[in-house]
């Protein structure tokens, strides 16, 4: 893949996106103009790109769509749910084809017809004049000229449809003698079955300057198209000999007219521009003049050197349209530096053809020019300019105009293999032979995406790189820890104390670097939350509209950030949650207004960081969750005993929700409401060692709160001893550790608890958990070191036989037999080579 | 070295175009909207312009009309446009463009204009 391609995808992808977003926004405010402008921009440019490959499928989708945000912008059709509709679909049809691109360089064979659909689709939603304007559908040119998109009213010549440009050509062209001819080809209906083809036939015309294609009659429905039938009229504008023409249309004189082009259609035409150009008309007048007469009278000064024909054509382009600004310019927008750029182009376009001596005229010129305020001393200059370099004498023609003419207008590779070899200016290997189609592969792109990107520097690095990188670290942590080790046997075991303090110093050393080393590597993996926020706009509005319901999404601090592996495990929760609330906790709008709230339910998703962990809330403000429902759906799928159903309070009835195989929705919709829902939430989120917390008031709203770790990567653990063995209990479960005497633990029945601050905290032995008969040892005192942990939203007591340190460490995941020990959510090395076994306190208990 | 620069928010029309010039033995510059484009010409002088139209901030004839009101040598500006509409072309000059030109440009249509605006032409 080329880098240019790989741009275009990067660039399609980024756009497609801004474009979904703007959707958004314009559906919050469908008045907000500068969204409005922004969002044709991003359309426009993105048709713009796609313009420069051959993918006719995306540009045919594309650029319905522009047009259509053409006539939104112009007010003449409204912003609609309906036509953000038709675009966010022509927008995921385009990443759709971006994927296709990505695989296969090109798009699948199956896209064209639904890319036809598609953009039928979005221009239904055009008025029908509209429609009837500019289905006309453009023939690709041969020249790479673009044919013009016509005007709806088809004066008699049809004239004002042909671009200016081509105008300015054939005036020249008619006054150099040539004539030129108008043909209206239209091909019987019944053609294609007599081996004809209008299509190539109308591109082949010979000389061919301009065409157009229109269908005789609006199109009718694809359904009943007959496809095999020609429908469509060829307007073309050619400058070949009449009798040429009339043996290229020998077979079909009746379905091809030729009608002379009277010169005067032109000049009109022409006369119409300029008035249109400038006010001052005595400049406008006379510049007329000037172009007229003097392109009448002589060939262009460029007949006068080794041009070739594109060459030819640019000069006398450029040249025609300085004396157009030239002509344009008067006190109402008199502007100095236009004049003076004009000035610098006059300069270099005289040297072009060896005439040094210009400039000082032209200095002369200018200055006149910018003293008087007007810009008819340079008028002058041109016209005297013209003329003198146009001396008959002087003149080695080797081809005339006309001949220029018509060759600029082939395409431009043709013209370069027929005159370039011997009359052209040394060009650069690569134009020769990538002249015409712009995405050819004979360009040799020697920069890289990154380098023309102007905004903040940023690398691309496979996730692959980055894990390899950490998990060196991990292990130079882990090495590094083996240094106290040693220090501590240098100076016990082989009594070299000095050593012992040396090594000691060097490991704060190699400490501080590992850690900043790991601190930046972390950095690295951060990623803000607005990678999963950024879909929730579409999300919120494609099901609340399916809902009927009328719901706004406020997101907060989408630049959190957090380890790419939270962020991206966080997508799936969170999609779930904000499901949930818009079918089950956001009302109807009736709903709503009867119970005197506003009729739009508001949807607020909050990222935030405290301290470690990074905390997302998802509140609604819609109906909450009623205890006494859960409560009795709980109780009929026996989830809880029907003594749990009077004593539980309403809190921990709400946090029943939790549980599998609970769903309270009255209807199971297709969005959600399965009874899957919020278990599988919770599981998602332990898994990245996070929890939720739910808490809602009936009537007023749900509020559900996620607090994950903001790193994956070092799980800090606190240390403890039982039975002799040591193990880690990760930090973000522990609440805190007490000591407590052994004479305050009651037994009630089997299980034991304690009163810590008023509240009855029931307590284990870690021994037993883990199946080791010995009881907890207890210290001098006779108190049991009792470490809190969380355990499914309440707090338990573990006891362990003593606290040890607490360490930052990479956790490992169990591999091999040992993985299917649920009681452990990993295992670490520590310094001196021991294994810790970490454990898992939601699966012990 | 001739220098140009570049004003287009499609980077990857910039690529395209950054190529060619480039391949050709101009030096060039980019910028993505008018705003970075005037202030770029106000850093350093430019031979030649070549301008999108439709860009955020500050669109391409936007950028012209305040290049061509800044105390700097007036140098030629050529806008790339998808439209060929002879009422965006008549805005373009209006605006202070010297060349207009249609998307997709070729390569050697590209480098024929740049050639000529510039003044150069080795015969």
């Amino acid at each position: 893949m080329t880098p240019l391609l790989e741009q275009f995808l990067s660039e399609s992808t980024e756009f497609s996106q801004g474009i979904g977003e703007k959707l958004m926004q314009l559906e919050k405010a469908p008045n907000d103009h500068d969204a409005m402008d922004e969002l044709f921009r991003l359309m426009h440019t993105l048709k713009g790109n796609s313009g420069l490959f051959t993918f006719p499928e995306m540009t045919r989708v594309l650029h319905a769509g522009e047009d259509l945000l053409v006539m939104v912008r112009s007010g003449e059709i409204a912003y609609s749910r309906r036509l953000a509709d038709g675009l966010l679909a022509a927008m995921d049809f385009v990443m759709v084809l971006c994927g296709d691109i990505e695989k296969t360089e090109s798009i699948d064979a199956s896209r064209a017809e639904d890319s036809v659909h598609i953009a039928l689709a979005l221009r239904e939603l055009m008025p029908a004049t509209a429609n009837a304007d500019r289905s006309g559908d453009v023939l690709p040119a041969a020249t790479g000229q673009r044919f013009s998109n016509g005007k709806a009213n088809p004066a008699p010549p049809l004239f004002d449809e042909v671009p200016e440009k081509i105008r300015w050509d054939s005036v020249l062209l008619s006054q150099g003698g040539t004539n030129l001819y108008w043909i209206v080809y239209s091909p019987e209906p019944g053609c294609f079955f007599q081996g004809d083809d209008p299509f190539h036939r109308a591109r082949q015309t010979p000389d061919l300057l301009w065409g157009c294609a229109r269908q005789r009659a609006p199109f009718p429905p694809l359904a009943v198209m007959d496809t095999y039938n020609c429908v469509l009229d060829f307007y073309l504008l050619t400058c070949a000999p009449r009798e040429e023409l009339a043996e290229y249309f020998r077979y079909m004189p009746d379905q091809a007219p030729i009608l002379a082009v009277d010169p005067e259609w032109l000049e009109h035409s022409l006369l119409e521009d300029a008035k249109e150009v400038g006010s001052d008309t005595a400049i406008v007048r006379n510049g007329n003049e000037n172009i007229l007469s003097d392109k009448a009278s002589l060939p262009s000064p460029s007949a006068l050197f080794k041009f070739s024909a594109e060459e030819a054509a640019a000069f006398d382009t450029i040249l025609s349209n300085q004396k157009k600004i030239l002509m344009s310019i008067d006190r109402s927008n008199w502007n100095p530096g236009q004049i003076k750029a004009v000035a610098t182009v006059l300069t270099n376009i005289a040297r072009v053809v060896g005439d040094a001596s210009a400039k000082d005229l032209i200095e002369a010129a200018l200055g006149q020019a910018l003293a008087s305020g007007k810009s008819a001393p340079l008028l002058e200059w041109l016209h005297a300019w013209n003329t003198e370099t146009n001396k008959p004498d002087s003149i080695e023609e080797e081809q005339s105009p006309a001949d220029n003419r018509a060759e600029a207008l082939l395409s431009p590779a043709e013209a370069a293999s027929s005159r370039r070899v011997d009359k052209c200016a040394p060009v650069p290997p690569q134009e020769t032979s990538s002249a015409q189609p712009p995405s050819d592969d004979g360009i040799k792109f020697g920069r890289r995406a990154d380098d023309a990107y102007n905004g903040p520097k940023s690398l691309k690095v496979d996730q692959a790189k980055i894990d390899l990188l950490m998990n060196l670290i991990g292990e130079l942590v882990v090495s590094k820890n083996a240094l106290p080790y040693l220090a501590q046997r240098a100076e016990a075991q082989y009594g070299v104390r000095d050593l012992s303090r040396e090594i000691k110093s060097e490991y704060a050393v190699i400490n501080r670097i590992a850690d900043e080393m790991q601190g930046a590597i972390m950095q690295v993996r951060m990623m803000a939350v607005s990678f999963v926020f950024q879909r929730f706009p579409r999300l919120v509005r494609d099901i609340s509209r399916k809902l009927g319901k009328e719901v706004q999404l406020v997101l907060e601090g989408e630049q959190t950030e957090a380890d790419k592996n939270i962020v991206e495990s966080l997508a799936d929760p969170l999609i779930h949650i904000v499901r949930n609330s818009l079918d089950h906790g956001i009302e109807s709008p009736e709903v709503r207004r009867a119970c005197g709230k506003p009729e739009t339910g508001t949807i607020t998703i909050r990222a935030s960081q405290e301290s470690d962990t990074v905390v997302i809330e998802i509140i609604d403000d819609g109906k909450g969750i009623d205890p006494a429902i859960i409560k009795r759906k709980a109780y009929e799928k026996g989830l809880i005993d029907e003594a749990a159903l009077d004593r539980i309070s309403d809190q921990e009835a709400i946090n029943l929700i939790f549980s599998a195989g609970l769903s309270t929705a009255e209807v199971v919709t297709d969005l959600s409401g399965r009874g899957v829902g919020m278990d599988v939430v919770r599981t998602a989120v332990s898994k990245i060692n996070g929890s939720v917390h739910i808490e809602s008031e009936l009537g007023k709203g749900t509020t559900i709160r996620i607090s994950l770790p903001l790193s994956m990567a070092v799980t800090q653990v606190m240390i403890v001893e039982s039975d002799g063995q040591l193990f880690g209990v990760p930090m973000d479960q522990v609440v805190e550790t007490v000591r407590i005497p052994r004479s305050s633990i009651r037994w009630i029945k089997q299980s034991m608890t304690a009163v810590l601050r008023g509240r009855v905290i029931p307590l284990k032995a870690l021994n037993g958990l883990l199946g080791v008969p010995t009881p907890p040892r207890a210290n001098e005192d006779d108190e049991l070191a009792v470490l809190l942990v969380h355990s499914g939203g309440e707090v338990l007591g573990l006891l362990v036989d003593a606290f040890k340190a607490t360490l930052g460490l990479i956790q490992k995941p169990l591999g091999g037999v040992l993985s299917g020990l649920s009681a452990y959510s990993g295992s670490s090395l520590l310094g001196d080579g021991s294994v810790l076994m970490i454990l898992n306190t939601r699966e012990i208990v | 070295m001739k220098r140009i620069l570049l004003v287009d928010d499609a980077a990857t029309v910039r690529m395209y175009h950054r190529d060619i010039l480039e391949c050709a033995g101009y030096a060039v510059e980019e910028a993505w909207n008018g705003i970075e484009a005037l202030e770029k010409a106000l850093q350093s002088p430019f031979d030649l312009f070549l301008v999108d139209v439709n860009m955020p901030k500050l669109d391409g004839y936007g950028f012209l009309r305040e290049l061509r009101r800044l105390e700097i040598p007036q140098m030629p500006a050529i806008i790339v446009s998808t439209e060929a509409e002879a009422d965006d072309q008549l805005q373009a000059y209006r605006s202070g463009a010297n060349g207009y030109l249609v998307k997709p440009v070729s390569p050697s249509q590209l480098l024929t204009h740049v050639r000529l605006m510039l003044g150069e032409h080795s015969q």
